[in-house]
């Protein structure tokens, strides 16, 4: 079986967001991480891997070459493969464009994304790739098997319930834990990811439609109200807490 | 250029965050088409609505393109859900329009739609442009004014379905979550974190929750510990909602936890540690003993 795990790349969750006078992010002071669901994504892919030792593993982002790093992590984590499409996406739409050209390409049985990237947090690539391709696609997905070469069994998260279901690939799944625990690279698997080579592809430049035009960091909220522990009447009034 | 509004209901109501587009729809389209699964005419007939394009399976949106791709030059407006998200993609895959995520605003000129983003976890807003005819926009949830319903006369369109695609998806198990409100959909949430201590305290922050109508959640290092579901979880690697309050108990307030809830209308936050960051990050807050402060709280709105 073939996995593909398709990763972004962005801001570590501790980090202050701002933008420059050119409207753009300011990377000085930003450590970069593999996004926290496609980290659960690649884990999760590692671990099939490491139950089935036949099962290829790659790992696709779209990107600019500062991710080769992170690429980088992703073999040392255990993935077979790495490929970077040259690019500085604008925005999902691209993204899922390029991923899905991609697959045409080349044959996967399961792609595995995070349920969402957490800087434009759009949460659409992973369902966008599929009905491009026709595919299946379902997110969030919190637990993941294989039954055989042609089907999977996952848990769907839902609103009001959680589905076991099972289906065939190709599948699109957008991950988001308890699907595995994060992984730290071995030293092993360090000194073997030096050695692999990360494939990059080039692209002719994509005109998009979409274009954020300003970014700006949003009010915050207004001075904390202290109530003492004996004022809690008060608090349900000035909330409305009785008419919930 | 006219809106087409993707709806859904849950338990014979309309989802208030399908309302919420309904609304802004009436706001920036001329004329206001609802496309929807919900066939039940008296549900919809109070909505400030021109024309119900009614379908039999909203999932199986493909079943009608080529009726669909009579209406042209149109943008969509679905409410931000697990199941419409993927609605969107298929619709985007039919009218070859994109889709833009966590709208907060949005005007229409010809041509262009103006609209901002919340994104970075709702750290950072976004003004975006979209120089196109069509777009499919996922309105983020609780953020524009209702509108009354007017003078409008509705039309009901029953479309039929094209072809039945045969369903692949075999469901082994559902398993219901024991939540009665659904946590995306909650107008108050009371969540608690490690600070209280074993998860048999949890009976007084569901005993609190049920008195406010609202829907419980916890933080990250309980669902982990089991004291409570995944699917409670908010926060970065969990949920992520936005209330218009929500109450948290004994959380101290991670980044990432704030991640998740930081888009609350209102934040009250209950903890004994007046050094606790989530202080930093919330309108209302209590010094003090969890396990003193919740029966009290209880004890008052039960009271009236």
């Amino acid at each position: 079986m073939n996995i593909l795990v398709c990763i972004s790349c962005v801001p570590d969750t501790t980090s202050k967001i701002s933008f420059n006078e050119n409207n753009e992010l300011d990377t000085e002071d930003l450590q970069f991480i593999i996004g926290p669901y496609e980290d659960y994504a690649l884990s999760r892919a590692v671990e099939l891997k490491e139950i089935d030792p036949s099962i290829n593993v790659s790992v696709l982002n779209v990107g600019v070459s500062e991710n080769d790093s992170l690429l980088r992590r992703s073999l040392a984590l255990g993935a077979d493969n790495a490929y970077r499409i040259n690019t500085n996406p604008n925005d999902s739409n691209q993204v899922s464009f390029l991923i899905s050209n991609f697959l045409k390409e080349n044959e996967y049985d399961l792609i595995l994304m995070g349920k969402e990237s957490i800087d434009y947090n759009s949460g659409i690539v992973h369902h966008l790739v599929a009905s491009d391709l026709g595919y299946s696609s379902f997110s969030p997905v919190s637990s993941l098997s294989i039954i055989n070469d042609r089907l999977v069994q996952i848990h769907l998260e839902k609103d009001e319930s959680i589905e076991k279901i099972q289906i065939n690939t190709p599948v699109v799944l957008g991950c988001q834990e308890p699907i595995a625990e994060w992984k730290i690279p071995s030293m092993r698997g360090i000194m073997k990811a030096r050695t692999k080579e990360i494939t990059v592809i080039e692209i002719e430049s994509l005109d998009s439609d979409i274009n954020y035009k300003y970014f700006r960091i949003p009010e915050k909220r207004s001075k904390m109200k202290y109530f003492d522990k004996d004022d809690l009447p008060k608090l349900i009034e000035e909330l409305n807490l009785l008419k919930m | 250029m006219n809106g087409f509004i993707i709806i859904e209901a849950n338990n014979k109501k309309i989802k208030d965050s399908s309302l919420e587009c309904v609304y802004l729809a009436n706001k920036i389209s001329q004329k206001v088409i609802v496309i929807s699964d919900i066939k039940d005419e008296k549900i919809l007939e109070d909505l400030p609505v021109d024309v119900f394009i009614i379908i039999d399976d909203i999932d199986n949106v493909y079943s009608y393109s080529n009726q669909l791709l009579n209406y042209k030059n149109n943008f969509f407006l679905l409410p931000d859900s697990l199941r419409l998200k993927k609605v969107s993609a298929k619709i985007s895959k039919i009218f070859n329009i994109p889709v833009v995520s966590n709208i907060i605003d949005l005007s229409v000129k010809v041509n262009t739609f103006n609209c901002k983003a919340s994104i970075f976890n709702n750290n950072v807003i976004s003004d975006i442009e979209v120089s196109r005819d069509g777009c499919i926009f996922i309105i983020k949830k609780y953020t524009i004014a209702p509108i009354p319903k007017g003078d409008k006369i509705q039309e009901f369109i029953y479309l039929k379905s094209e072809n039945t695609s045969p369903k692949k998806v075999q469901v082994l198990e559902k398993i219901k979550m024991n939540n009665d409100k659904p946590l995306s959909e909650a107008k108050v949430v009371v969540s608690a974190g490690r600070g209280l201590n074993s998860s048999e305290n949890w009976e007084m922050v569901e005993k609190l929750a049920s008195l406010l109508n609202a829907a419980t959640a916890c933080s990250k290092p309980v669902s982990d510990l089991g004291w409570r579901p995944h699917s409670e979880h908010v926060g970065q690697t969990g949920i992520k909602i936005s209330p218009d309050i929500y109450i948290a108990i004994g959380i101290s307030g991670a980044i990432q936890h704030i991640a998740g809830v930081n888009s609350s209308k209102k934040i009250l936050v209950i903890n004994i540690d007046p050094e606790a960051p989530f202080f930093k990050h919330a309108d209302y807050g209590i010094i003090g003993d969890a396990f003193e402060i919740i029966p009290n709280f209880i004890k008052y709105l039960k009271n009236d």
